[in-house]
């Protein structure tokens, strides 16, 4: 790897998270105007950016007595883990950051240190509706970090790999979102309970007043929205390149149908917030253990016979 | 030496990114002026707290995170037996659904125990 | 003081975001909440922390008075005030000589908007803390002298002790216990309510009602503009009902934006909000709105089950709250213009959080049948008139602690939201008269 590979990767993932977190939110702003019946303003496209702009002027508050070093960096350290995520997937079969054989693996480690600063994000305030938040995302996380795992595992199974290289040749002919129909469903539920997101929102919620970002304003505020589209971002990256063929397809170059593929995905997800309700915290992890992860492990099942 | 350099890459961009939000932070604070006590008050509605928050919190999921330790320890086996299956043939999914069954019965168990709700 | 001098063209381009606003809801503003929220250059928070502009709206009893400057310490700067004086009595109190007047008939957004681009261009000064910046009690260690104990062990650290231990209700495990006051300002309990709650982990382990809604503030009857509609519930004059009915249908789509943003439907809240705001005269305009919310699958998720209140309980809350649990009282039953107008009551059967919306969303349909067929048709003078919302029960804090009690702390907002002892509801007959 050249000295000019090794910053083009690191700009390359940089620029995909800033260019992804603003069109999550443009999406949001555009599915938001959808749902209420309004037209399409021009702030969708330049909100994110004022909205940024705000959190540079306003101040940042504090609590009475807070843990500062944790609290500053648990929105570093979400989005970090965010770009880390991104980093080992695909851009295309030539194009990708970090090229490591275990790639999957990776990936999932990265997902699983998110709860860290989320919780983080909550205790540190020394506050009690964002230290609730933070307790019920360690249940929330405790009940999603099996099927995501389970999901992820199930397209390494034909791959015979844990490369996600490996995983989007395998689809050559047949994608995993056909062969493999509970994982791309059972992945996005994780993706979206990872970054809380519309009705996985336990964390942060209204009956809260915002939960973990209750005692929060300014640039940390931004940091944190950013790191929560940034996550939904490497979270469909990966979906694409696992369930829908990442690069496979005709006529255009792959690069351009992972992007595609990418953006169908961020759709869905980002949409979700204004279609269905925050569900509640002790029946999101009843189902989830009940019904999700054995439906992961029969997915697993029926992966490891179709491979056969 | 590839895996390396990979590696390197990830960490950069896990570093600068915890660097960049932090160095943000920092600049875009440098100009607050110190928060009076009133300012630091912890928001619950209007009133101040009694108590601090921090405190010895009651996870009523304990037992759920305890099946989660077990189902993690599966996905240690897991990952490995995703790769290596196809050279073992039919008798690595016998194991590994003999291995999922037990595990599933526990997920079954404590369900009719009604131990994985809480309120 | 500003609190700091950023680039202008970066504050040109923040002064042009959507205004973020925290509402402390004083008495007397029903339609507070759906004005700012059906607004698009408008983002109303549930926290005042990343606030920029508080909006305060009605009459603030003097009870409120130091929550209300609480709140208002609690948001970044820049930050900027603007009274909202709904009731059309309401002068700010001494020191919020800073803040903007609205006047119930004036334009809210705009004059939000305003202050929002003034201090954030720093052509309005950020406003300073209003409470005495004092420390709520000094450090105190463990020994007789307060010494010993270092960070957060031992003694009273920074001036507030610990949480202690409390026998726990449901496994046995003894545990902390963390008393919290929430409210008069939390966005989604009845105005000027303050709950004091113990929790265990996130469950409600104790709960009392510190005020009432409406008895407990002290002067507050006073100052509703309607209370003389409020206390009979029996005007002594004909009133439209045309004009009830809209009223109705008005206050329960509010009550439904609140509801939907609870649940994070944001965008919907912002549809029903603007629904609320001007109520449609034809029915079929909400049918879209029914046959979206009865197919949110995720919607009846989140309610069903919820909150059950059974019969005896049900009597008590009485309007919606009872229907919703199957119990057909309604005064509009005994009346004899509604007679003519073909009324039924509207039941549902389960008494849950989810039968409670559906319940008020059918009663708005309902209602705006009934003011398209009622044409001029008044009600005769001192005929009962059923509230959208009635009074509380006057064992609200008992009713609220028996059935909240156990139940996580997302359960139990949702209940009380479902609830809606709305103070403010009770004198919608007189602005209903108005449409």
């Amino acid at each position: 790897m050249t000295a000019t590979a090794w910053w083009g990767a690191i700009a390359g993932v940089g620029l995909a998270i800033i260019v992804g977190a603003y069109l999550v939110a443009v999406a949001d702003r555009a599915i938001a105007s959808v749902v209420a019946g309004e037209p399409m303003r021009s702030s969708i496209l330049a909100g994110p950016a004022r909205s940024v702009a705000l959190g540079l002027v306003q101040s940042r508050t504090t609590t009475e007595r807070p843990d500062g070093a944790a609290w500053a960096l648990a929105p570093a350290l979400y989005l970090g883990l965010a770009a880390a995520a991104l980093a080992v997937v695909p851009l295309s079969e030539t194009l990708l950051a970090a090229d490591i054989e275990n790639g999957l693996v990776l990936f999932g480690a990265a997902q699983a240190l998110a709860v860290i600063p989320v919780f983080l994000n909550g205790w540190s305030p020394n506050s009690i509706l964002p230290l609730i938040g933070a307790f019920r995302f360690i249940a929330q996380a405790l009940s999603y970090e099996m099927p995501n795992l389970l999901a992820l595992l199930s397209v390494s199974v034909p791959a015979s790999s844990l490369s996600i290289h490996d995983i989007v040749a395998s689809q050559h002919g047949l994608w995993n979102v056909v062969r493999l129909p509970l994982g791309l469903p059972l992945f996005l539920f994780a993706a979206a309970s990872l970054a809380f997101w519309g009705p996985m929102n336990l964390p942060d919620g209204a009956d809260l007043a915002g939960g973990t970002q209750a005692e929060t304003s300014g640039l940390h505020l931004v940091a944190w929205r950013a790191g929560r589209a940034a996550m939904l971002v490497a979270a469909a990256a990966m979906g694409a390149a696992a369930f829908l063929g990442g690069w496979l397809g005709p006529g255009l170059p792959g690069w351009a149908w992972m992007v595609v593929k990418t953006l169908v995905l961020l759709v869905l997800l980002v949409g979700s917030r204004h279609v269905a309700a925050r569900v509640r915290a002790e029946r999101y992890v009843v189902i989830s253990w009940a019904v999700l992860i054995p439906l992961a492990l029969l997915n697993v099942m029926i992966a490891a016979v179709v491979a056969l | 030496m590839v895996a390396l350099a990979a590696f390197s890459v990830i960490l950069a961009i896990l570093g600068s990114s915890i660097a960049l939000v932090l160095a943000g932070r920092w600049v875009a604070a440098r100009a607050d002026l110190p928060a009076t006590a009133p300012e630091r008050v912890p928001f619950s509605g209007g009133l101040p707290p009694e108590v601090h928050a921090w405190n010895r919190f009651h996870a009523r999921y304990y037992v759920m995170a305890l099946l989660f330790l077990t189902f993690d320890m599966e996905m240690v086996y897991m990952f490995p037996w995703a790769v290596v299956f196809r050279s073992e043939g039919t008798v690595a999914i016998g194991e590994i659904f003999v291995f999922i069954s037990i595990l599933a019965l526990g997920i079954l168990y404590a369900w009719r125990e009604r131990s994985l709700g809480w309120s | 003081m500003t609190a700091r001098a950023s680039a202008g063209w970066l504050t040109a381009v923040a002064a042009r975001a959507e205004a973020p606003v925290f509402l402390a809801r004083g008495i007397g503003t029903a339609d507070a909440d759906a004005r700012l929220r059906a607004s698009p250059r408008l983002r109303v928070l549930d926290s005042p922390r990343a606030a920029a502009v508080l909006v305060v709206a009605g009459c603030v009893p003097t009870e409120l008075a130091e929550p209300l400057a609480r709140v208002h310490d609690q948001m970044a700067h820049p930050r900027a005030t603007v009274w909202w004086s709904g009731a059309g009595d309401s002068a700010p109190p001494v020191g919020w000589s800073h803040a903007t007047i609205v006047g119930p008939r004036d334009d809210i957004e705009a004059a939000v908007v305003a202050a929002y681009r003034d201090v954030i261009t720093g052509a309005r000064c950020s406003e300073q803390t209003l409470l005495p910046d004092v420390d709520p009690a000094p450090w105190r260690g463990v020994g007789p002298y307060g010494h010993g104990g270092t960070g957060m062990t031992g003694g009273i650290p920074y001036g507030r002790p610990m949480a202690g231990r409390g026998d726990d209700r449901r496994d046995g495990l003894t545990l902390d216990v963390v008393l919290a006051r929430i409210g008069p300002f939390f966005a989604h309990l009845p105005e000027g309510l303050v709950l004091e709650v113990t929790f265990a982990g996130d469950v409600v382990h104790d709960l009392t009602v510190k005020t009432p809604p409406v008895a407990g503030v002290d002067g507050l009857g006073a100052r509703l503009p309607d209370d003389a509609v409020t206390a009979t519930m029996a005007p002594d004059r004909a009133v439209p009902v045309a004009a009830i009915e809209l009223a109705r249908a008005r206050q329960h789509l509010r009550w439904l934006a609140r509801l939907l943003h609870l649940y994070g439907l944001d965008a919907l809240a912002r549809l029903v909000a603007t629904k609320a705001l001007s109520v449609p005269r034809e029915p079929q305009e909400l049918t879209a709105l029914t046959r979206r919310l009865e197919r949110c699958w995720a919607l009846g998720w989140a309610t069903r089950g919820v909150g059950v209140i059974d019969g005896v309980s049900a009597a008590l809350w009485g309007g919606p709250v009872a229907r919703a649990a199957g119990i057909p009282r309604d005064a509009r039953a005994n009346s004899p213009v509604y007679a003519t107008l073909g009324f039924q009551p509207i039941v549902h059967a389960n008494g849950d959080n989810c039968d409670r919306w559906r319940q008020r969303l059918a009663e708005a349909v309902q209602a705006i049948e009934l003011a398209a067929r009622a044409g001029t048709a008044v009600t005769e003078p001192g005929e009962t008139i059923e509230p959208a919302a009635p009074p509380p029960p006057a064992d609200f804090g008992d009713q609220l602690a028996a059935l909240l009690i156990g139940t996580e702390w997302g359960d139990a907002v949702a209940t009380i939201a479902s609830l809606d002892p709305d103070v403010n509801a009770a004198g919608y007959l007189s602005k209903g008269a108005t449409v």
